[in-house]
């Protein structure tokens, strides 16, 4: 017969409150430094050596950053989803404090790409918007981690809110590939102009857009590590927080 | 019975394997442009609207730094509110301790 499983398993509490965490930017400095560098290449590459776009003009360079911020996205979501399928597979603290940075950290870049996106539509397709199939899958799978991420805030969250967050996660990865396929599967506005056959890009905005997918990518990873952090150490407070007021109750107890 | 209920569901298999299919090669051809966008007089120029695009590429970018570092302050008010708590924590602590000192026995 199969046990039923408990609550996450958590590692015993020590005597002492958790160390302050202060800004240990010693470990992160170089991830820091790199993405600084990379965003600041990324800037003077789509300016200075990509050529302008001859039907769109300068609007086109919105580009060198829409990409790579929906390539991000898809980053920070996928690392979410990892979060999930481990959390319920072993239900720790680490894999739960994975799903909410990678879903929070994936909504910051999934914003840029919706609010970026229809900035260039406007002047390119003459609308802020329209139901286009990878426009609106990316909505879709924007609003599945926004539920994810509203499972697990302001507060921590129980074990069942966790649970349902870990499986949506995994459920809203699904969307991924649905968003990147979609304009090649279905019939859209929305350009197509990287795909397995080959970019349909001037050599030069090529590089341009190498060099800002490795900047974005730094950063994703960099503002993955800081949101992980704190969730760990959130969890751990609450942790003690917990224990300590079971503490103060039984010592209430006993004295009286 | 066992072997129309295979069929059967190798039917099914077969048929969640072929209408994605279907519906894409239903979709698929044609040429971007082959649908009209807009109506034009004959002879008269089209109204052609002024969106500016050099402002929508200034907003974009200027919307991703907001955005980003609207998220960093975000967690630096975390983690202070964390460092706060942690320190309100470690006096509770002290202060449990040293209750828990002046019980001892034979003290």
């Amino acid at each position: 017969m199969r046990r039923a499983r408990g609550p996450a398993r958590v590692a015993p509490v020590s005597a002492t409150a958790p160390e302050a965490p202060r800004a240990r930017l010693g470990r992160t400095g170089p991830l820091l430094l790199a993405a600084a560098a990379g965003l600041l290449a990324a800037i003077a590459m789509a300016f200075l050596v990509a050529p302008v776009e001859v039907r769109m003009g300068i609007v086109q360079k919105i580009f060198y950053f829409h990409v790579p911020a929906a390539y991000a996205c898809y980053l920070s979501f996928l690392v979410s989803a990892i979060g999930g399928a481990g959390y319920l597979w072993k239900r720790t603290e680490r894999w739960d404090a994975l799903v909410v940075a990678g879903a929070e950290v994936g909504l910051l870049f999934w914003i840029v790409v919706l609010v970026t996106g229809p900035l260039w539509a406007r002047k390119a397709w003459g609308v802020w918007w329209t139901w286009d199939p990878r426009l609106t899958t990316m909505l879709l799978a924007g609003l599945v981690f926004l539920a994810v991420v509203m499972l697990r805030g302001p507060g921590i969250g129980g074990e069942v809110e966790k649970r349902f967050a870990a499986g949506l996660a995994v459920f809203g990865v699904l969307d991924l590939p649905l968003v990147h396929f979609s304009v090649q599967r279905w019939r859209g506005q929305h350009p197509t102009v990287i795909t397995g056959r080959g970019g349909g890009l001037h050599p030069d905005m090529t590089k341009a857009l190498l060099v800002s997918l490795l900047a974005f990518t730094l950063l994703a990873a960099l503002l993955l590590v800081l949101r992980y952090r704190l969730v760990r150490a959130e969890l751990r407070l609450e942790r003690v927080r917990t224990e300590l007021l079971l503490r103060d109750g039984g010592e209430e107890e006993d004295a009286s | 019975m066992r072997s129309v209920r295979r069929a059967g569901w190798a039917a099914l298999a077969a048929g969640l394997w072929a209408l994605p299919r279907a519906v894409a090669a239903a979709q698929a051809g044609g040429q971007e442009g082959d649908r009209a966008t807009a109506f034009r007089a004959a002879g008269d120029r089209p109204p052609v609207e002024e969106v500016p695009g050099g402002l929508m590429m200034v907003l974009a970018y200027a919307a991703i730094w907001l955005l980003v570092f609207a998220f960093v302050w975000r967690m630096a008010r975390r983690q202070a509110r964390l460092e706060r708590a942690a320190e309100e924590l470690e006096r509770r602590l002290q202060a449990a301790e040293g209750a828990g000192n002046g019980r001892e026995p034979g003290a």
